[in-house]
């Protein structure tokens, strides 16, 4: 098991590695950031100024080779527009967006997984057909959409929740709801399944054989083996998140990572572009390294499989 | 003496509203206390969904009890009605004084914790021990189970295990409350048959020093014959009879009863003939065994390994030798068994064969021509000639074709019949192989478990080919549709001149279609040799131990106890 693991580590490193220089070279593909940046008519004398002190008359071998080393000094160059250092602009956005990750997480296990065993054991009742329609409620609405009425209503009409910034706590909630909810929808429809699953599964009856109540057949024998393919939707659910949290922090003008990279991507701003696709890979690979690793803490036949 | 159980018209139907069908027919049948009591039918004839009644766990399969009682006497004395009983005096009694064992032992206990906590939760449950003492008590549970190593064991989970070892881990944990009635599921059916005879041998020995009744549930004859005090036939959820073991096994009342025994190989029937026998057949009218003399395949040292990797970067530490340096010869028109426990290779072999998997040293020469040289074309164009069947015919036929899409298809790829012609041959193959024209606009779910067998023979016989492996072919299938099967393959062989590699691991069949039987151990074939010599005369011990652990449909005590026990001292461990 600790091959295994010790294979995943490495492969995550490798992913990494692979994803810095893809960044690098797939950002100067798309054009001279000169030519954007600089505003139109200016003499060329400024020009070859502005370019050389930005580093982009360097050659690109030379250039990569200095991205490499800001990478491993944390000098990863200043901003283009803002001209202040990279690392200090996502110190400021990151806690935003990590905020916003661990309460939407947080929303959706907390409510996803026990809805989900609910309506597993309530498969054919209303109750359980209750569950299973907000499910998909939420799996289909688009989550702008859900952005924009949860703002009329809670906002505009009831003047509960702040519509937009990052503040406090609070101005996060409907923020971390929206993002949760396509998440929501896909744990409570995945814990369900993964449970009906189980429960049919013989070694269940064996529990009910030996004479053991309810609650431990499914909350101990069921539910751990029902838990892992329920943690591999959470690997890919967090990924999905990284894409998300782009349209929800612009609706909800939440200070974060996600509206910085776009902006970054439309604005030719290379620094901070390549640090910002270079972290979120980061919580991507990280995230999917947490789900391996709790693979093999939940399901000790992991390391048969690898073999 | 009171019953320790008593069913009384019992009667259990399954599904819903207007579609529910009776599986279970006014049963009526007692088991005193210390008695073994065996429930014998093929399969549907209801003699699981009794056991699991008995457990009250007939609600959970999504059964209902419609009439009748099922009286147990508990270890205090009061009866209580388990078929009308509430969830919570149920869950005292199950595990507790009513305990059972399974059928597959791969699935019966639960892949993510260790099997000491699956024994002492047991033991938590009822007896209210603490953590430790629990543990300190499986660990002597799996000590009386007679596995080694107890205390590693006990911290291992069930993947690590063989599958005997998890049939005993299973028995463990049914033992721990000492119950007053064990209920066995067809407890050996998915093991070995030299494992069956340990863990048969285990469960009586532990039912006698315990003083428990035993509900043994099985569609073996022989099992039965080793097990029973009494037996109880079951067909389509009716019982159809009831007898003593011996008196059974001597004078059956029932044709069906009658048609079971038949079905049922008996080792040592065929001595003195040669060829292969169908079930029911004169063993005068057997033919001789085809002249060797012209070999249809010649296998010369085949090595299959597979290789073991460890570590980061994965390093090659060794190999897996499935198998080791394999030579045999088939005839045209002639059976060669290759018999032998899980893991002994005989499957690979059948594989390797047909380039299902990857020999790395040895040849196969087919009429003379090394298979293992050819290309990819030259293979495909050769595969006409050699089949394959599988062991399950259930996962072996592809859910969404019908059964004319199914035999048709080898013969769409190797281009060799179209358009209308298709339905004409695929109608004189389903006839061949006893179905009907009808069957062929029907789904594999539309079959009974013989007749998609007899589909995947149609389908291995489509291209008319020379050689046909097959790979455990009846194992899956009923005693009496067994017998059917194996009288098909015979006859086909009789009429069409095929060569079998019948890979099984059930002496009883092998011994009725054979011609010269292989017998493997650790990837190596240990003994060759004609039918007689290896059923009659076999030189090795662990030839002797395989047939020895056959059970025999032969209730005389004095046999069982003395030697077939004998002769299970000499296998290996």
């Amino acid at each position: 098991m600790l091959d295994q693991l010790a294979r995943r580590t490495l492969g995550a490193i490798a992913t990494l590695g692979v994803v810095i220089a893809a960044v690098f070279f797939a950002t100067r593909l798309s054009g001279n950031a000169a030519d954007y940046l600089l505003p139109p008519g200016i003499d060329m004398q400024t020009k070859q100024l502005m370019i050389s002190q930005m580093g982009l008359d360097q050659p690109l071998l030379n250039q990569f080779l200095h991205y490499l080393q800001g990478l491993f000094t944390g000098d990863m160059g200043n901003g283009l527009y803002e001209r202040r250092p990279v690392i200090a602009i996502y110190a400021e956005r990151l806690p935003n967006t990590l905020t916003l990750f661990a309460y939407a997480l947080t929303l959706a296990v907390a409510l996803g997984l026990p809805l989900g065993l609910a309506a597993a054991l309530n498969r054919g009742n209303a109750f359980g057909a209750a569950i299973m329609s907000l499910a998909f409620v939420g799996y289909a609405t688009p989550n702008f959409v859900l952005a924009i009425i949860m703002i009329l209503i809670f906002s505009f009409n009831l003047h509960w929740l702040p519509s937009s910034g990052s503040m406090t706590p609070i101005h996060f909630l409907m923020p971390a709801i929206v993002l949760a909810a396509p998440m929501l929808a896909e744990i409570i429809r995945f814990s369900r399944n993964a449970l009906l699953d189980v429960l049919g599964q013989d070694y269940l009856r064996t529990a009910r054989a030996k004479g053991l109540p309810e609650h431990l057949v499914v909350g101990k024998h069921a539910l751990r083996n029902a838990a892992i393919p329920v943690v591999t939707i959470l690997g890919l659910q967090v990924a999905g998140m990284v894409g998300r949290v782009v349209i929800v922090e612009s609706v909800f003008a939440t200070k974060g990572i996600g509206d910085l990279v776009v902006y970054s991507a439309i604005g030719r701003d290379y620094p901070v572009l390549q640090f910002g696709v270079i972290l979120i890979a980061l919580i991507v690979v990280t995230s999917s390294l947490i789900v391996d690793y709790a693979y093999a803490a939940l399901d000790p036949r992991v390391k048969v499989a690898a073999s | 003496m009171t019953a320790l159980l008593r069913i009384e018209n019992l009667s259990i139907s399954f599904g819903r509203g207007g579609k529910t069908s009776r599986v279970v027919e006014g049963l009526d049948f007692t088991v005193q206390p210390g008695e073994c009591v065996a429930v014998v039918g093929e399969s549907g004839s209801g003699k699981s969904v009794t056991a699991f009644s008995v457990l009250g766990l007939t609600a959970f399969n999504g059964g209902t009890i419609e009439t009748g009682s099922i009286k147990f006497t508990r270890r205090d004395g009061t009866v209580v009605d388990l078929a009308t009983a509430d969830e919570k005096t149920l869950r005292s009694i199950r595990g507790n004084e009513i305990a059972m064992v399974f059928q597959e032992p791969m699935t019966a206990l639960n892949p993510v914790f260790t099997v000491g906590e699956q024994i002492a939760e047991v033991l938590r449950q009822h007896r209210s021990m603490d953590r430790a003492t629990a543990d300190a008590k499986a660990i002597e549970l799996i000590t009386r189970v007679q596995i080694t190593d107890p205390a590693r064991r006990f911290t291992q989970y069930p993947h690590e295990l063989s599958g005997g070892m998890r049939q005993r881990i299973v028995i463990a944990m049914a033992l721990a409350c000492s119950p007053r009635l064990l209920i066995a599921d067809e407890p050996t059916t998915a093991l070995d048959v030299t494992i069956q005879a340990q863990v048969l041998d285990l469960m009586r020995d532990l039912a006698r020093e315990e003083g428990m009744a035993l509900l043994f549930i099985t569609h073996d004859m022989g099992v039965v014959a080793e097990m029973a005090d009494r037996v109880v036939v079951m067909r389509k959820g009716l019982k159809v009879e009831e007898q003593p073991v011996v008196s059974l096994f001597a004078t059956p009342r029932e044709a069906y009863t009658k048609a079971l025994l038949e079905a049922v190989p008996k080792l040592g029937s065929m001595a003195g003939t040669v060829g292969p026998l169908p079930f029911g057949a004169d063993p005068k009218s057997a033919k001789p065994a085809p002249a060797i003399d012209t070999p249809l395949l010649e296998v010369k040292n085949l090595s299959t390994w597979f290789p073991i990797h460890k570590g980061v970067p994965k390093r090659h530490v060794g190999d897996v030798k499935a198998v080791d340096d394999v030579s045999f010869t088939i005839g045209q028109g002639e059976t060669l068994s290759l018999v032998g426990e899980s893991g002994s290779g005989k499957s690979t072999t059948g594989r390797s064969i047909l380039r299902l998997a990857n020999p790395r040293a040895g040849q196969v020469l087919l009429e003379g021509e090394d298979i293992l040289k050819l290309d990819r074309e030259a293979m495909r164009a050769r595969r006409r000639d050699m089949q394959i069947v599988f062991q399950d015919p259930y996962a072996a036929l592809d859910p969404r074709l019908d059964a004319f899409e199914q035999i048709v298809e080898p013969l769409v790829i190797h281009g060799i019949d179209k358009g209308s012609a298709l339905r004409d041959r695929a109608i004189a193959l389903v006839r061949r192989v006893g179905l009907d024209e009808e069957h062929l606009d029907r789904y594999p779910h539309e079959f009974s478990g013989g007749q998609r067998q007899r589909l995947c023979i149609a389908r291995a016989l489509s291209l008319s080919p020379k050689l046909i492996v097959a790979d455990e072919a009846v194992s899956a299938l009923d005693v009496s549709i067994q017998a059917q099967v194996v009288n098909l393959l015979i006859e086909l062989q009789q009429e069409l001149n095929l060569s079998y590699l019948f890979i099984s691991h059930d002496m009883g069949v092998v011994e009725r279609i054979s011609h010269r039987v292989a017998v493997m151990q650790h990837g190596k074939i240990v003994e060759q040799g004609t039918r007689s010599q290896i059923f009659e005369a076999p030189r090795q011990a662990y030839t002797r131990a395989l047939i020895a652990a056959v059970p025999i449909a032969n209730p005389i005590r004095e046999l069982k106890g003395s030697v077939t026990k004998q002769n299970r001292a000499l296998q290996p461990a």
